[in-house]
């Protein structure tokens, strides 16, 4: 566990050292994003639409989802990169479970981005629409929700990048999945915002227990929320673990170095 | 398994890589794509040889020959095709983590190090991973920051040191928790003259305080020479020779491969036991029979010869030497 826990604390480090010249620099380009979209929705009367939505929790919504999107730090093309490149011998030569070492880095640089976009998005998030909408308990569960989140994201992510064992390139699949995330997540707009058919199936699948449920947990707590939050996300943890673990012992055989 | 007293045990170890083989052009992309061909590569080929405790043992050969994987195998990072291994009684790919606690690595071209980081925060994490306790830790770092002279550097960013710097910190690394076996894959690649000899020192110095067995793996001559006790050379996958490294120098690197380039041109070269490999305006090779010629008259003749600009003296390419090997075999 020690390991596990100094890689998190020296991946946090590293990603650190630039912290204002890349996370925080980064993180404008984020809120400048959120800012539109808000203000496109506050000229189109977009909250009234979705009718479960106030302005306040739609904005909220908005800058979690973001948050969520922005934090994971790309798994997929760092698994690939080290596969193609060969340096994932230098990892698999160490006396620690691989793909706990790299949740571990994962986890540590997703810490930095989460600490630059909240620096930014809160300020921006009373701004715009005071904290009336946000509970005690939204944020405690929330928090809980968003990191069952990015555990969830790393499963599938890992299971996808180590497609690249095979394919040498894990690229486009990284694609198919980032675009999915977006649309069906609801990263931008609330799954409400779908025909009730679209709805009901985006809203069982994995994206949306990794953006939108999480984000609809800090802007309207309930308990019922949370239990069908925490099932979905375990469930789907649980599932896409055993997936990614299963690839991973198969790929460790077919290790093929490049370069020798 | 092999069970043996020996700290490292090889008995016919293969491996065989599959390849995927794709025609050029765009029909040759959509032919991959439906009827995919796969070329079979047998990376090492039925291997055998056993290393005693303490023992330097250089492993040379050319590109492409299977050094790199055979270090890969006794690992634990690659699964061979067939054969057997034993690293301190160990099977490595069978119990990788087990083996891990035992053995150091570094592998020259891929770095172990956090590039952003000082290498001081690297060695903390190993420290962790290794499951070192603080005290025997501290302890520990600071004889080999002294020994490998790494001090003044520690807590710069391992990104602005010198490749030289870098591979010293790779070694430190390695050798942090006391590993009775130390692969170093191709440690030399890329240094300077200068960063070489620090490092060979180094390497010598570990191994005769520590009784470390260590296989290195490289493609300079001088590395085997100055620092191995025993060569192994590697080619195609087969070993096509295996001795002490001073039976090796006897049969096999008795010449040497002198490079001039004079600032202007010269008359031709001429002296018992050298033959001109080459000569043009820009640059003169000549192969010197160091067993009929001694290498220092050489060098007087040449430059009171050619007005030089540069010179390189080396020994033969791994090549020629394995050419040597497989004729005086025949």
């Amino acid at each position: 566990m020690n390991a596990y826990w100094a890689h998190f604390k020296t991946s946090f480090r590293e990603d650190m050292q630039f912290f204002f010249s890349d996370s925080l620099i980064g993180s404008v380009g984020t809120l400048a994003l959120i800012t539109i979209i808000l203000l496109l929705y506050q000229a189109t009367h977009a909250a009234l639409f979705f009718g479960l939505y106030t302005w306040s929790m739609l904005v909220w919504y908005i800058i979690t989802t973001e948050l969520l999107i922005q934090s994971q730090t790309g798994v997929v093309s760092r698994l690939s990169k080290q596969i193609q490149s060969g340096e994932i011998v230098s990892f698999m030569s160490k006396p620690y479970h691989y793909p706990f070492a790299l949740l571990t880095k994962h986890l540590g640089s997703a810490a930095v981005e989460s600490i630059a976009i909240l620096m930014l998005a809160i300020p921006l998030g009373i701004l715009l629409a005071g904290t009336a909408t946000l509970s005690a308990g939204g944020i405690f569960f929330g928090i809980i929700a968003i990191l069952f989140a990015l555990l969830l994201d790393f499963t599938l992510s890992m299971s996808i990048g180590l497609i690249a064992f095979w394919t040498e390139d894990a690229g486009p699949y990284r694609w198919i999945y980032s675009k999915t995330l977006f649309i069906l997540g609801g990263l931008m707009f609330p799954l409400e915002i779908f025909p009730s058919w679209l709805q009901s199936i985006a809203k069982v699948l994995p994206p949306a227990f990794m953006l939108y449920y999480p984000a609809r947990l800090v802007v309207n707590f309930s308990w019922d929320l949370l239990i069908t939050v925490l099932i979905g996300q375990l469930a789907y943890l649980a599932l896409f673990s055993l997936i990614a673990m299963w690839m991973y012992k198969r790929a460790f055989r077919r290790v093929s170095i490049n370069g020798g | 398994m092999v069970a043996a007293m020996d700290t490292v045990v090889v008995q016919g170890l293969s491996k065989t890589f599959q390849t995927k083989i794709k025609e050029p052009g765009f029909r040759g992309s959509l032919k991959s794509l439906f009827k995919p061909k796969y070329k079979e590569t047998r990376a090492v080929d039925n291997i055998s040889f056993s290393i005693p405790k303490g023992q330097l043992v250089g492993f040379i050969g050319p590109n492409g020959a299977g050094k790199s994987t055979t270090l890969k195998i006794l690992t634990g990072i690659l699964f061979p095709s067939s054969g057997d291994a034993a690293v301190l009684n160990i099977v490595p790919w069978e119990q990788r983590k087990k083996l891990a606690y035992r053995i150091g690595t570094v592998f020259g071209q891929r770095s172990q190090l956090w590039m952003h980081l000082p290498c001081q925060d690297t060695f903390d994490l190993f420290a962790a991973i290794y499951d070192l306790d603080e005290k025997k830790y501290k302890k520990r770092l600071d004889y080999l920051v002294k020994t490998f002279e790494i001090g003044e550097f520690l807590n710069m960013p391992v990104r602005k040191l010198s490749l030289g710097q870098r591979m010293r910190c790779e070694l430190v690394a390695a050798l942090l928790h006391e590993p009775e076996v130390l692969y170093l894959d191709e440690p030399s690649i890329g240094l300077d003259i200068l960063a070489k000899k620090t490092l060979r020192e180094h390497i010598k110095k570990i191994n005769q305080e520590e009784k470390v067995t260590v296989i290195l793996t490289s493609h300079d001559m001088d590395d085997i020479e100055e620092v191995c006790q025993r060569v192994i050379v590697i080619n195609h996958g087969h070993i096509v020779h295996d001795s002490s490294v001073e039976e090796m120098r006897k049969a096999f690197l008795q010449k040497k491969i002198i490079t001039i380039f004079p600032k202007k041109s010269a008359k031709a070269f001429k002296l018992s036991g050298v033959k001109v490999v080459k000569s043009t305006k820009d640059e003169v090779c000549l192969e010197v029979d160091t067993k009929k010629t001694d290498i220092q008259k050489v060098l007087a003749k040449v430059t009171s010869h050619y007005d030089i600009q540069d010179i390189e003296i080396a020994d033969p390419p791994i090549e020629e030497i394995i050419e040597e090997i497989y004729k005086r075999k025949e």
